[in-house]
């Protein structure tokens, strides 16, 4: 352990704790730019200096491991001043355009510069006239407004492996972009939005479609539907000041009807049809020996494109079920339209994602307009929903709870739990294993797969036959599994895995790179265990007891992997190499 | 070259090998290839062919005379050693028909040699003549034709030839007359001490005493010692006439790692790159971690704009500097060695290439070296046009193959450097002195220089000097005689305002504080440092503020642009500096860029940023009324409020000292 | 169809602005014989599809052959620093020596060869100043702006070439003949101020002088 003090504090940390962490133990809170939980420090704002006694120098506290013996000053009069002026160079290369701002009220750099009340600009600004990059649809990048901070950049390249986003040209021409003169939806970038979640100020955020959803709710010809997906209802609560992991689900029935949607369904159902479908898959796979093992999860829509794009040798690997976004879409405007008499045409399907890749899936494939129209028209981000709802006037937290409608609402605990990483598994492993053996798990949670290491294994016994799986969350934990898949399969080996779950964010669905800012492993730990607590608060916790989930098949697809189910259920995938240009 | 053993060094050592008894060498750097001396190489090589004359032509780097690109060095049978130079083809032709050929000096071309006798101790064949004094009234015409006719009346005409000197090494002590080949040098010499001067020194051999010009060279060659002396291309060449090598085989051969260590603390020799750190102490910490791979790096990422005595060691010493790699090496514990060398110095890469491949056949690199059991080896990799890339940890992250950006320390590079191992990084100037502390003791080397800063510091002396050059004197000598004494004193007889050392990350120290004794620490304390040894020399005409925005322009082109300070701090300064400098600034505005400075001072990641507001600082804190006056009346009246103390007509475009 | 050639390959075809009033051309011609005939005659539309397949496959044999030149050429730079540790910048060097830039294409099979992130390679290109990324000009004009060559006026020398040739530092002229160039130091600062022209160093230059060097250099070429 270290001993030393802060302002005059006496602390005492582990070694190798930053002297910013050890400040926060002791209840000092030294600002930072830069610095963010998940990732390493950058060191590239400058903000976060303290001095040590006995030198001149001013030390950056994210980097410095605290020492023993150390007498660490954070603030004093000739800090705070160093900081001050350090903070007006970089609002001097910032726009002063925070009205207009997607960060407007929650960026860190408004909210630091309102805590040092910086006056009228002492220093002339200086920002380079670039326009903002719109391509993906997912995620607008306006690269006036980066303080270079390399968060997005550490996000892109270490923590997801992706490497759409690089630091090109130096000095004051530093600039973050993809390589060479090309957009981003020519770059690697799978839309997986954690650049905008992680970025301190709006130089990256979601594209803003509420616009078009007022428009849509406002338009007496629409009949406007929505479906919430399993992890938004445990972190919109932050968005108001409630704690991680509160779980909100009925509220936001209630909220959503009161902003004008016709019907308020649950993308928890639409999960429950894809373990039904992705189970009945594996089964085929594993016991009838019917296409290739591992079979691999795919409602992640920034998985498949970073394995259309890297690891295209694991297409026939893929379960080919629709993400459950896409499932309750082509229903809506199907199954439901018909039982309601409603024209498809009119029906206007808006979901609320913690995900900004859920934008670019909508149009991924032809599959996505399987009802003869696009099944889904606009997914909003949990960010977005929340503006939504600020701007409508709904007091949301104290509303009654509310019911959502029926055939495409009620959803087992099995569907919940995708929002959280390993969610997709546990839920399938639940239904695969009754699918096999007639049988109910003996214990429902698979512990195994629960938690948040980068990899995580199980096994679960079948009829006496091992299964193994992995689950793998953040995209460049991906490599270490799919190599292991290789390696046996070029040494003709037993398969590592029969069965393997790829979410592209931390934590999963929870971590998303749509919901409420401030995400760290604490919030994602807070977030999954509303949704295991909703879980276990679930009458049913098995997807194929879904009752509504029985009577779609039975009303309406048949079995599952029926004709019907694969037109409209199942889509495919194709190799996309990266860099055409 | 067949590989070495112990007794062939030992033998090397005892009997060094002999020139011939008639060469020219050019001086082949990049500063005298630029000017031409390939044409004369190949010039006087044709001409040597064409007339089958027993005249060896060599190759060297550079001795440091920049201002007289390209150099040549010509040893003849009867004539004394001279270094002549601007010289060109027909020069090249007549240095052969003449000076080797009819024992005629060339006139208008030679240099003379600084290492002046305070005796005759030979009949004089040759006299030198120059006025030092200003250009304005050149009297060394008139003194070689009094001087000859004086011959003329004493019968000498024909013994002793009277030549105008391109350079006497002696400056503005008027008329300088120096006796070859002794090297008797007189100054001030008048139109009435020609007589004397010839009767009792030429023809009567006695020295005039109150005409003797008795100061010693202030210069010292230590880094510089085999500078366009040897072949840098040949191994031989070092081994045989250089010592090669000889430190090296004493590390190895007699002292353990730690005694190498220990004759570098008694050396006292500090980091030549900058910042001063005690190079033993560096190895030390290195050597001191445990890891089983330890990296030693040559920084030869040069830099600072106007400095280029890296370049030039590199060019024209490279075995000296390798050598000092290995000795490092050995030191520490390290069996693999890497030059970073601007990719700009295509002739430094190639012969420091070839120095490397030299000493593997030699078998002076590899494994098991001379038996040992020592193995090392050393690789070169390319800079490519980044400043910061001087700094340790930018450096380390360019030859790992990434972005040059500097990265916070702790941890350090002796504890955790290049790919994660214990590196240390020497910059080329320190690792050039290490063989000749091995060779003569650290006593010796301590023996140089002043109490805090010991040995010896080459500069790079640039600017409103006569003589362009390198310079290596012992630390403690000051600015003004390196100015003055050494490199002849500020151009076209102007005062001087100040010299700007340690280039952008230094500062400018004003004329009132030039007899500071150079020192880590003295420079530091005048708001400027040692930096890798630029210095630039400014005279009254030389805006202050222009100087400042200069250096400063240097910075935000060549900052990485990682850390918020230094990458926006530079370029908002740089707009203030220049509104001030157009006439557009406010007294408001001197305030900003005092903040801006603390800021950059003091949350820059890296020595770049933290260094980079220096010659601002430096030059508001001696030349506040420039700016004053830039803030009062705009740019021309400024310039004349600069140009008040001195009162001289408005200036010409300034004219070469020396009339080609 | 969309090839996307390097710069230097490019010119194959006579430039865009040729190619555009090629193709504007063929579709005036098309329009009229439709209009009036009201339909394009076979044996017309036929040979325009028999010409287009020829032009085609020229193309495609081309970028075929460019493309196993640059997989071949990168190959052996790779061969040559594979087992080298830090070896990117290394290769873009022997890269730069070889085209005078870094092409995108060969930038991408180097991504491929190596194992490296195309996103790598570009931040190390675009951070040190001596790679370029576009092709260089057919002559060079570099400025020196050491100290030396500052205090003795490479500013004004810096400012007649940028308008003589009308770009600025670090860009080449539209004519693909001239490049202009700012160097740090080129260590001839006893020659101060100094300019290289084409490898060639001249020292002591004065205002007067640029325009005279960049005749100079353009007639050499003419020599050629």
């Amino acid at each position: 352990m270290i001993k030393a003090r802060i302002n005059q504090i006496d602390v005492e940390v582990p070694e190798g704790t930053s002297i910013l962490d050890a400040a926060r133990q002791v209840q000092v809170k030294i600002p930072t730019l830069c610095k963010h939980k998940d990732l390493l420090p950058t060191a590239a704002c400058g903000i976060c200096i303290v001095r040590n006694k006995g030198s001149n120098k001013l030390i950056r506290s994210c980097c410095t491991p605290l020492e023993n013996d150390m007498e660490i000053t954070t603030h004093d009069h000739d800090i705070v001043d160093v900081r001050r002026a350090t903070l007006e160079l970089i609002l001097s290369n910032h726009p002063q355009a925070c009205l207009n701002c997607g960060r407007n009220g929650e960026c860190e750099l408004q909210s630091l510069a309102a805590d040092f009340n910086i006056p009228m600009e002492s220093i002339k600004r200086y920002v380079r006239d670039t326009p903002p990059d719109t391509s993906t649809g997912s995620i607008v990048i306006d690269f006036e407004k980066c303080i270079k901070c390399g968060r997005c950049i550490q996000v892109c390249q270490e923590m997801q492996n992706v490497w759409a986003l690089s630091f090109l040209d130096r000095g004051i021409n530093t600039r973050m972009a993809p390589a060479g003169d090309i957009t981003l939806a020519e770059s690697p970038c799978v839309k997986c939005g954690q650049c905008s979640a992680h970025c301190p100020t709006g130089a990256i955020v979601e594209n803003d479609e509420t616009p078009a959803v007022w428009e849509a709710l406002h338009d007496p010809e629409k009949v406007c539907v929505v479906q919430i997906a399993p992890s938004v209802r445990v972190t919109l609560g932050e968005a108001f000041g409630l704690p991680p992991g509160t779980n909100l689900t009925k509220k936001l029935y209630a909220a959503l009807r009161r902003l004008g949607f016709k019907a308020v369904f649950d993308t928890n159902f639409s999960a429950d049809v894809t373990i039904v479908e992705e189970a009945s898959e594996f089964i085929q796979r594993f016991a009838h020996k019917r296409g290739p093992l591992p079979l691999i999860t795919s409602c992640c829509p920034s998985w498949t494109d970073f394995m259309e794009k890297n690891h295209w040798d694991f297409i026939d690997n893929f379960s080919t079920a629709k993400s459950p976004q896409q499932i309750l879409g082509v229903l809506a405007k199907t199954y439901y339209a018909e039982k309601m008499k409603i024209d498809p045409a009119k029906l206007y399907m808006v979901s609320i994602m913690p995900c900004t890749a859920k934008k670019y899936e909508l149009s991924r494939t032809e599959e996505m307009y399987a009802s003869g129209h696009k099944d889904v028209d606009v997914s909003l981000t949990t960010r977005e929903l929340a503006r939504m709802l600020k701007q409508s006037g709904i007091d949301f937290l104290n509303l009654a709870d509310a019911e959502p409608d029926s055939v495409l609402g009620e959803y087992s605990g099995a569907g919940t739990i995708f929002g959280a990483t390993g969610g997709v598994m546990e839920a399938a492993i639940r239904t695969a294993y009754f699918y096999a053996t007639g049988k109910k798990l003996e214990k429902v949670e698979v512990d195994a797969v629960r938690g948040l290491d980068g990899v995580k294994q199980g096994e679960i016994s079948v009829n006496g036959a091992k299964v193994r799986v992995a689950v793998a969350h953040g995209l460049a934990n991906v490599e270490e599994v799919l190599n292991r898949v290789r390696a046996a399969r070029k040494a003709g080996q037993e398969l590592p895995y029969h069965f393997i779950e790829v979410m592209a964010c931390p934590g999963g669905c929870i971590g998303g790179g749509g919901q409420p800012y401030g995400v760290d492993n604490k919030r994602r730990t807070q977030r999954s265990a509303g949704l295991y607590q909703d879980d276990r608060d679930c009458p049913v916790r098995h997807s194929h007891e879904n009752p509504e989930v029985i009577r779609l098949y039975k009303e309406f697809l048949g079995q599952p992997l029926s004709d019907k189910a694969h037109h409209l259920l199942h889509t495919q995938y194709t190799a996309r190499p990266v860099y055409q240009r | 070259m067949k590989p070495l053993s112990r007794t062939d060094l030992e033998a090397l050592a005892r009997s060094p090998a002999s020139d011939p008894a008639e060469w020219i060498r050019v001086q082949l750097d990049t500063g005298g290839i630029a000017a031409g001396a390939e044409i004369v190489f190949n010039e006087i090589n044709r001409i040597r062919l064409e007339r089958q004359l027993p005249i060896a032509l060599l190759r060297a780097g550079s001795v440091g005379y920049s201002f007289a690109d390209p150099v040549v060095e010509v040893q003849a049978r009867g004539m004394p050693r001279v270094h002549y130079g601007r010289v060109d083809a027909q020069v090249a032709g007549r240095i052969i028909s003449e000076h080797c050929g009819t024992h005629q000096l060339v006139d208008e071309h030679v240099i003379a040699t600084r290492r002046r006798s305070l005796t005759l101790t030979d009949p004089v064949t040759h006299i030198l003549v120059r006025d030092t004094g200003p250009e304005s009234g050149n009297k060394t015409e008139f003194f070689q034709f009094s001087l000859t006719e004086e011959l003329k009346r004493r019968g000498l005409a024909g013994k002793v030839q009277v030549v105008r000197a391109l350079d006497m090494g002696v400056y503005d002590k008027g008329i300088v007359v120096q006796l070859l080949p002794s090297a008797v040098t007189y100054a001030n010499v008048l139109a009435s001490d020609v007589a004397r001067i010839v009767t009792k020194s030429v023809a009567g051999g006695k020295v005039l005493e109150e005409l003797l010009w008795k100061e010693t060279d202030k210069q010292v060659r230590v880094v510089l010692r085999n500078c366009g002396a040897i072949d840098p291309d040949s191994l031989e060449d070092y081994l045989g006439r250089a010592q090669g090598y000889q430190g090296f085989r004493r590390a190895l051969l007699e002292l353990t790692p730690e005694q190498v260590i220990g004759e570098l603390k008694a050396s006292g020799l500090r980091g030549r790159g900058g910042a001063g750190f005690p190079t033993w102490l560096k190895w030390q910490l290195t050597r001191a971690q445990p890891a089983a791979q330890r990296y030693v790096i040559c920084n030869g990422d040069e830099g600072d704009p106007g400095a280029f005595m890296d370049r030039s060691v590199l060019e024209s010493d490279p075995h000296s500097v390798l050598e000092g790699m290995m000795i490092a090496a050995y030191a520490m514990g390290s069996s693999q060695g890497y030059f970073y060398i601007r990719a700009e110095y295509p002739r430094a890469v190639e012969r420091i290439e070839r120095a490397i491949v030299q000493a593997r056949e030699a078998g002076l690199l590899g494994e098991n070296i001379l038996g040992t059991g020592f193995s090392f080896n050393a690789k070169v990799r390319l800079g490519a046009g980044a400043f910061v890339c001087g700094e340790e940890t930018a450096l380390i992250a360019s030859i790992e193959g990434k972005r040059g950006s500097p990265s916070p320390r702790p941890p350090y590079p002796s504890v955790r450097g290049l790919w994660g191992k214990p590196t240390a990084i020497n910059n080329v100037e320190t690792l050039a002195s290490v063989p000749a502390i091995l060779l003569r003791g650290g006593a010796w080397f301590a023996g140089l220089g002043t109490e805090s800063s010991k040995g010896t510091k080459v500069f790079a002396v640039t600017g409103k000097v006569r003589n362009a050059q390198l310079v290596e004197v012992p630390m403690g000598t000051t600015l003004h005689d390196i100015v003055y004494d050494v490199c002849g004193g500020v151009l076209d007889g102007k005062d001087i305002k100040g010299v700007q050392t340690g280039g952008p990350s230094g500062g400018v120290i004003p004329s009132q504080h030039l007899d500071t004794p150079i020192s880590y620490e003295t420079l530091q304390k005048l708001g400027s440092i040692m930096g890798s040894g630029g210095m630039l020399v400014m005279d009254q005409h030389d805006s202050m503020v222009e100087v400042a925005k200069f250096y400063l322009r240097f910075c935000v082109d060549e900052s990485c642009g990682k850390c918020a300070p230094c990458r926006i701090g530079g370029y908002q300064m740089l707009q203030i500096l220049d509104r001030i400098s157009r006439g557009r600034g406010s007294p408001a505005d001197l305030v900003t860029i005092r903040r801006i400075c603390s800021a950059m001072q003091k949350a820059s990641l890296c020595g770049l940023g933290q260094t980079a507001p220096n010659p601002v600082l430096s030059t508001l804190r001696y030349f506040d009324e420039e700016y004053k006056a830039y803030l009062e009346g705009g740019p021309s009246y400024a310039r004349k409020m600069s140009r008040a103390s001195t009162a001289e007509p408005a200036r010409e475009p300034a004219k070469p000292a020396v009339a080609p | 169809m969309t090839t996307h050639l390097p710069a230097k390959h490019a010119e194959t075809g006579g430039g865009r602005d040729l190619k555009k009033a090629d193709e504007a051309a063929l579709l005036d011609l098309l329009e009229t014989l439709e209009h009036k005939h009201g339909f394009i005659p076979r044996e017309i539309s036929e040979e325009l599809t028999r010409v287009i397949e020829v032009r085609l496959e020229r193309l495609r044999r081309i970028q075929g052959k460019l493309d196993s030149t640059i997989r071949r050429d990168v190959k052996v730079h790779v061969a040559r620093w594979r087992e080298e540790e830090g070896n990117l910048i290394m290769i873009l060097h022997a890269i730069q020596n070889q085209h005078g830039y870094v092409p995108r294409e060969v930038a991408m099979e180097l991504a491929r060869e190596l194992g490296v992130k195309l996103a790598r390679i570009y931040e190390v290109i675009t951070f040190y100043h001596y790679f370029r990324l576009q092709p260089p000009g057919a002559h060079s004009l570099t400025v020196c702006n050491g100290t030396a060559c500052y205090l003795k006026g490479s500013a004004d020398l810096l400012n007649e070439s940028r308008s003589r040739l009308g770009v600025s530092e670090g860009q080449t002229t539209a004519d693909r003949q001239f490049q202009l160039e700012v160097v740090r130091c080129i260590g001839c600062c006893g020659m101060a101020p100094a300019v290289v022209v084409d490898g060639q160093t001249h020292g002591r230059v004065k205002t007067s002088d640029i325009p005279g060097l960049i005749e100079a250099a353009k007639k050499q070429e003419s020599k050629k």
